[in-house]
């Protein structure tokens, strides 16, 4: 009790002496700043790891960052001969419908997810090109925005497509037949 | 019995793999690469940009320095090539130092070429005019002379074409009083109600208009200025433009097209104010314009606002509907997103079904009707905010229908109408 005390007369010190007559000395040191960026894992770890359980491979972030409205965020992805590749892109709740494209060098759309919704997924299968450009596109709203794609072999990429759907279920958000798309 | 064999194993082939698409697509690293080899084979120190992906109407800064840029001396040479789709065109500008000039060098089958010695930018601009896709960056430094990439990617050299004739100036206009009288002739055919004419005067900087009030119903303005005064060795291009906008600024109508004549068109639901607004006349000109109306269609739901009636009326009138035979069999509204609707259908009837936003602002309304097997959709909407589908039930009896806004806090309304006249195929 008597610590107590001690600890609030303390306080009420500390207080009382903020308000003194001309500047002082930095009584606290400055804020510790360290750099990056946000971690895109975050947004998409939710569907990676369902991905991952229904035989997808490992996680790479194609991309992340703040977009406005309209903006392109993406990177090439290369994709092995005789493998699919899952796109996804996933946004902060400030993003109301986010879109999904994978395109080939030549620029032609090999799948799209333009769904008005917020989470864009598609499914890349052979034969494709040896790279794709894929890109997501804030349709409306703007935010944190990620991109992740993992590799899936040919054989389980109906599995990992269900799996996928299985999460929106799980989530309470409708699960639009759109949802895994563009499987071209 | 062997020629059996080899057709089945081919339709085999077929049913597993699919057509292959990779094949078809071109790889720009590898037409890069090829460009990249016959340089360094010239002797060339060559560097190869990281890929970047390119859509229209995108200005970028292109990296073109060389390998070991810093130690260049002043007597190397340097070639570059900016390879892309054989569909993307595009330009590239650029400054020599010392030089106010700006060169332009637009693409060939998708690729710019760029060569000179001595002091040489280390950017350039590059903007798409049309197309996207992979764009890759080489650059070759040498004191020799490196082989064109013409003479590299052949397939890409786009061919001997003469350049285009100069089709010479523009042909004369006919004066205003024609070009009023025609259009009222146009709007006569269109069914519309031709009203007295209006008429401004430029002013110094061509810009004019004035205060209109317009009554319940859809309008269309055409405004008509005389061409300028051509002189030797110019010619004038007369470019009219115009718009509608309410009173608290809001443009409900607008032509910003670069014909000589301006027409706007607009539905209002009840008395607005508005101001018309031009410019490109003349300076001091007379500008004329025709004021043509047409009523609201009918039946249209009074539970709607004003501004969706207006709407309605609007993509009713500009898809040619039909006058509405009675009031809608089936009404929704809705609000932002994806919205399914079910509606029963009269077995061999057609309708017509129309979405209009109530409030808020959206890219467009898309509306889908799907009937068993086959699909009726508006994907287009309206700049207005309005969407419309017309069907033939044929046997179905029931109709799903689903309404698009890919905007926040819109809201809008559905109606579908019976119309006459619906017959077995």
């Amino acid at each position: 009790m008597r610590g107590a005390l001690l600890v609030l007369a303390m306080a009420l010190v500390g207080c009382g002496t903020r308000g003194g007559i001309g500047p002082r000395a930095a009584a606290v040191a400055a804020p510790l700043v360290t750099a990056g960026t946000p971690d895109g894992r975050a947004l998409l770890g939710d569907v990676a790891t369902k991905a991952t359980e229904a035989g997808a491979g490992p996680l790479s972030v194609v991309a992340m960052g703040e977009t406005s409205e309209r903006e392109r965020l993406g990177a090439f992805v290369e994709i092995p001969e005789g493998s699919c590749l899952l796109g996804y892109a996933r946004a902060s709740r400030s993003v109301e419908d986010l879109d999904l494209a994978a395109f080939s060098d030549e620029g032609t759309p090999v799948a799209v997810d333009d769904a008005p919704d917020p989470h864009p997924t598609l499914l890349v299968c052979p034969p494709h090109p040896t790279r794709v450009y894929l890109a997501a596109v804030a349709a409306s709203g703007e935010g944190l925005v990620a991109v992740g794609a993992q590799l899936v072999p040919p054989a389980l990429a109906a599995a990992v497509g269900k799996g996928d759907e299985r999460a929106w279920d799980a989530r309470g958000v409708e699960s639009g037949r759109g949802s895994v798309a563009g499987a071209r | 019995v062997s020629v059996r064999g080899t057709f089945t194993l081919a339709c085999v082939l077929c049913v597993s793999r699919g057509p292959d698409a990779s094949a078809a697509q071109e790889d720009l690293r590898e037409v890069a690469g090829r460009v990249a080899l016959a340089w360094r084979g010239a002797g060339a120190l060559v560097v190869q940009k990281d890929s970047r992906f390119v859509t229209e109407d995108e200005t970028l800064t292109v990296d073109i320095r060389g390998q070991g840029a810093s130690m260049a001396d002043a007597g190397d040479c340097r070639r570059v090539a900016l390879v892309g789709p054989r569909g993307l065109s595009f330009h590239v500008l650029a400054a020599l130092a010392g030089d106010d000039d700006v060169q332009r060098v637009a693409s060939t089958a998708g690729v710019v070429e760029l060569h000179g010695c001595g002091t040489l930018p280390e950017t350039v601009k590059l903007k798409t005019d049309s197309g996207r896709g992979t764009l890759e960056t080489v650059v070759g430094t040498s004191t020799s002379g490196l082989p064109a990439v013409a003479a590299v990617l052949l397939e890409r050299t786009g061919g001997v074409l003469p350049p285009p004739p100069e089709p010479g100036p523009l042909p004369p206009l006919p004066s205003p009083q024609v070009r009023v009288s025609a259009a009222e002739s146009r709007e006569v055919r269109a069914g519309l109600v031709v009203g007295p004419e209006l008429e401004w005067t430029a002013g110094l900087d061509g810009k004019g208009g004035g205060p209109l009030v317009l009554t319940e119903g859809c309008h269309r303005f055409e405004l008509f200025a005389v061409e300028p005064k051509r002189e030797p060795g110019h010619f004038a291009h007369l470019d009219l433009d115009g718009a509608l906008r309410r009173e608290g600024g809001e443009v409900i109508a607008e032509d910003q097209g670069s014909a000589p004549d301006v027409r706007l068109d607009t539905c209002v639901a009840g008395a607005t104010k508005v101001a018309l607004s031009f410019e490109g006349a003349p300076r001091g000109s007379t500008v004329r314009a025709t004021h043509a109306t047409h009523d609201l269609p009918l039946h249209m739901p009074s539970l709607w606002s004003l501004d969706a009636r207006a709407r309605a009326a609007r993509i009713l009138l500009a898809r040619r509907v039909q006058p509405l035979p009675d009031d809608a069999v089936f009404l929704a509204r809705g609000a932002s997103g994806h919205t399914p609707l079910s509606m029963p259908l009269e077995p061999g009837a057609c309708y017509v079904a129309v979405a209009a936003l109530e409030r808020g602002r959206s890219h467009g309304v898309q509306v889908h009707v799907t009937l068993g097997g086959r699909t009726f959709h508006d994907e287009q909407g309206m700049k207005e905010g309005a969407g419309l589908v017309a069907f033939c039930a044929r046997e179905s009896t029931v109709a799903e229908i689903s309404v698009d806004t890919r905007a926040s806090a819109t809201g809008w309304g559905l109606a579908v109408f019976r119309a006459l006249g619906g017959a077995w195929p």
